[in-house]
């Protein structure tokens, strides 16, 4: 077993796809983990800074605001976006059903919606008047519209209006709780500012927010390019006319499955373990610079936890598919199921529920992730156990064609006797 | 390997592939139709046109294809067990072919382990065979690199590597140049002084010159089983050659079967088989297996099989 996953990683070593997946990830990755100022992201905010920045709140008039400018900018364009099953589709509300969810509105903000709306083209207007929309950027918080909530409004009231739009828009959408309480978006004050530093130094240990960051990018390339990587080790045999030849040697199906499997696991993994160290090096440097004691095992817990069952669910995949149909199938569908997964993220922070691209698209912010670990904990072992699956559904299908002498959908070889 | 008398009894005592009403079929069509046949230590030829059914009943044999009836065992193992049949029997396809970028080292190494060789084994092995099939030299050579004959011989290396007890060739020497054949076919000889070689072909020239025993298939269908000898006796006094004119040609192929026309000019000379003496001018001639395989298969396509004591 041991000469045999041996001699398929140097198969894998001796094949240009297995190149182009190299150069590619390196070259995306680099390109996407940009240098960082790392003095100024491990300094200790201080009081009296002009902005601590903005970050995810658990306030509930945070909450309430984010909601309802989300419902207004929906309902004001009538394109809400959705994403049923994960991937996305867009709903568009018949005037009945708008004009419910703008009375929701009213009795929010006590306005009327049009008069919302007027305020709202009226701000824009003046953006664009001021040249571009890039100077809405330099406004100060205090100048940003926003939309008037009333005083007295209720988080229950709130959550009634979520719940009426969510009946109306369907799954999928902003509305449903689990998401909208996720979402709140709220400039972050002095002491908000320093317990997420503390968690950046205590929780995550710098490293580990900065790992975090890579697996994000990461795991959008590991969903697409160990599919190539897949689908050509599984033709291989074909392509070399060799199938026959090798089916014929004694050994079992699932020694052979198996091992192929494995290398390609182990060769794709690899090198995403190397970048990960290589990327984490400035970081635990710059830590140990601010006098911060990084964790310079961050690399391999985030990567085995967060990437490596990408690889394997996405090669288990590729596998099946092709030993299936022995064509190239597998591209087109994974494609569309690593792009889909990735189109229909609705947060590019959390939220993982079964996506297989699972992003954290920002540094730090521990307390939330704290929170979504267990999340993150069952989709990686699903995937796991589903590349498990998708393995053993493999060999079975290897060793059906090799005793059938047939394809999976029952295509008879062609008898050339 | 050399055994001595009472070795070899125990050897191959159980060295015989045993195949009783065997049936292929692919669908509606039937490939192979109620087979018989035992086979012995030594090369074994099974001729036959191109569609007869000689690669589907190889692979049957090599656990490439489920039949579809009947029994077949390999050293008294049912061919449903695959997995043992696998470690007994070598197996060259007609298109042998192995990954372009390993050269002829590795690719022999490759399907070494896949035949569970330890590393040590594999290590005196591999040379071995390479030298064996006349290919140590060139072993760094990569396969997309080798010609038709050197992949033939590597072929052969990788069929013997794990010392198996039956070898099944398909069509091996289809595409090669007359010397390269001849190489081949010595080698094939040589290893079949410790083994069962089921060589499969169409060329009558290769099972002349190295089997003993052979069978003829025809629409999946055994035909002939017995010695070349007993094949040979089949057109015994029914060769003849004759000098005839080219007008005469057509005539002849009408009534007799032509093995052989060599123009000279407005004559030609013309190797006939025929019952009688087809002309005035023929000569009887000695026969060879082309002549009785012509015969056969012309006797069979004429008339319905002859079922005798040889024809099976």
């Amino acid at each position: 077993m041991g000469a045999l996953f041996l001699k398929e990683c140097r198969k894998i070593a001796k094949s240009l796809v297995y190149y182009v997946y190299l150069v590619a990830f390196v070259l995306f990755i680099t390109g996407q983990m940009s240098e960082v100022e790392w003095v100024d992201r491990l300094s200790e905010p201080q009081p009296g800074q002009e902005s601590y920045g903005y970050g995810y709140s658990s306030d509930e008039r945070v909450i309430m605001q984010s909601g309802l400018e989300t419902l207004f900018q929906e309902l004001l364009s009538n394109r809400f976006a959705t994403y049923p099953f994960g991937f996305y589709k867009e709903v568009t509300l018949n005037e009945e059903e708008q004009e419910v969810l703008k009375r929701a509105m009213q009795q929010c903000t006590g306005m009327e919606f049009e008069q919302m709306a007027e305020e709202n083209v009226a701000y824009w207007t003046e953006v664009y008047r001021m040249g571009a929309e890039e100077s809405a950027a330099e406004y100060s918080e205090a100048e940003m519209w926003h939309l008037p909530l009333r005083e007295n409004l209720s988080y229950e009231e709130f959550e009634q209006v979520m719940e009426k739009a969510y009946e109306i828009v369907g799954s999928g959408s902003y509305y449903e709780k689990s998401s909208y309480e996720k979402r709140g978006i709220a400039a972050l004050t002095y002491e908000d500012a320093l317990e997420h530093y503390r968690e950046l130094c205590e929780e995550d240990r710098v490293s580990g927010a900065q790992m975090r960051l890579f697996c994000d990018y990461a795991c959008i390339f590991l969903a697409i390019l160990p599919i190539f990587v897949g689908v050509s080790a599984c033709l291989k045999d074909k392509r070399a006319k060799a199938a026959e030849l090798i089916r014929s040697r004694s050994v079992s199906g699932a020694a052979l499955i198996g091992c192929r499997y494995l290398a390609n696991v182990v060769m794709c993994f690899v090198p995403v373990l190397l970048c990960a160290l290589l990327m984490q090096m400035p970081c635990v440097y710059a830590a140990g610079q601010a006098g911060i004691k990084a964790d310079v095992l961050a690399f391999a817990k985030y990567s085995f936890l967060w990437l490596l069952p990408v690889i394997m669910v996405v090669l288990g995949a590729a596998f099946f598919l092709t030993e299936a149909t022995e064509t190239i199938l597998a591209i087109p569908v994974l494609l569309a199921w690593a792009f889909g997964s990735v189109f229909s993220a609705a947060t590019l922070t959390g939220d993982f529920g079964w996506k297989l691209v699972t992003r954290w698209n920002t540094f730090g912010s521990y307390g939330r992730y704290a929170e979504e670990l267990e999340q993150l904990y069952r989709n990686k072992g699903m995937y796991m156990a589903l590349a498990v699956i998708l393995v053993l559904l493999t060999v079975a299908v290897y060793e059906k064609k090799r005793r059938k002498g047939e394809m999976l959908y029952g295509k008879l070889r062609k008898n050339n006797s | 390997m050399l055994f001595t008398e009472k070795e070899r009894e125990i050897y191959f005592m159980e060295t015989e592939i045993q195949i009783k009403g065997l049936c292929k079929n692919f669908g509606k069509k039937q490939a192979l139709q109620s087979v018989d046949l035992t086979i012995g230590p030594g090369m074994f030829g099974l001729l036959g046109p191109n569609g007869a059914g000689k690669t589907t009943l190889m692979r049957v044999l090599a656990t490439l294809l489920p039949k579809s009836a009947g029994e077949v065992r390999v050293c008294g193992v049912p061919v449903e067990h695959a997995a043992e049949i696998r470690k007994m029997t070598g197996y060259l396809p007609q298109d042998f072919s192995m990954y372009g970028n390993m050269s002829a080292c590795e690719a022999l190494d490759y399907l070494a382990v896949l035949s569970g060789i330890p590393k040590a084994e594999r290590k005196k092995k591999v040379p071995e065979m390479l030298e064996k099939v006349n290919l140590l030299e060139q072993k760094n050579i990569r396969v997309k690199a080798m010609s038709g004959g050197m992949k033939r011989r590597l072929g052969i290396a990788q069929a013997i590597i794990h010392d198996p007890r039956v070898i099944i060739v398909d069509e091996p020497t289809a595409g090669l140049d007359p010397e390269e054949r001849v190489r081949f076919r010595n080698l094939l000889c040589e290893i079949a002084r410790e083994r069962i070689v089921l060589l499969s072909t169409h060329i009558v020239g290769d099972i002349e010159a190295t089997c003993e025993e052979i069978a003829v298939l025809n629409h999946g269908e055994v035909v002939f089983r017995g010695t070349v000898e007993s094949l040979l006796k089949l057109v015994e006094n029914k060769v003849y050659s004759a000098e005839v004119s080219a007008r005469e040609l057509d005539g002849l192929k009408e009534r007799f079967i032509v093995t052989g026309i060599l123009n000279r000019g407005s004559t030609a000379a013309v190797r006939i088989i025929a019952e009688s003496m087809p002309l005035a001018e023929a000569k009887s001639c000695s026969a060879d297996v082309e002549d009785a395989y012509m015969f056969l298969m012309h006797s069979i396509s004429a008339t319905p099989v002859q079922k005798g004591s040889e024809q099976a």
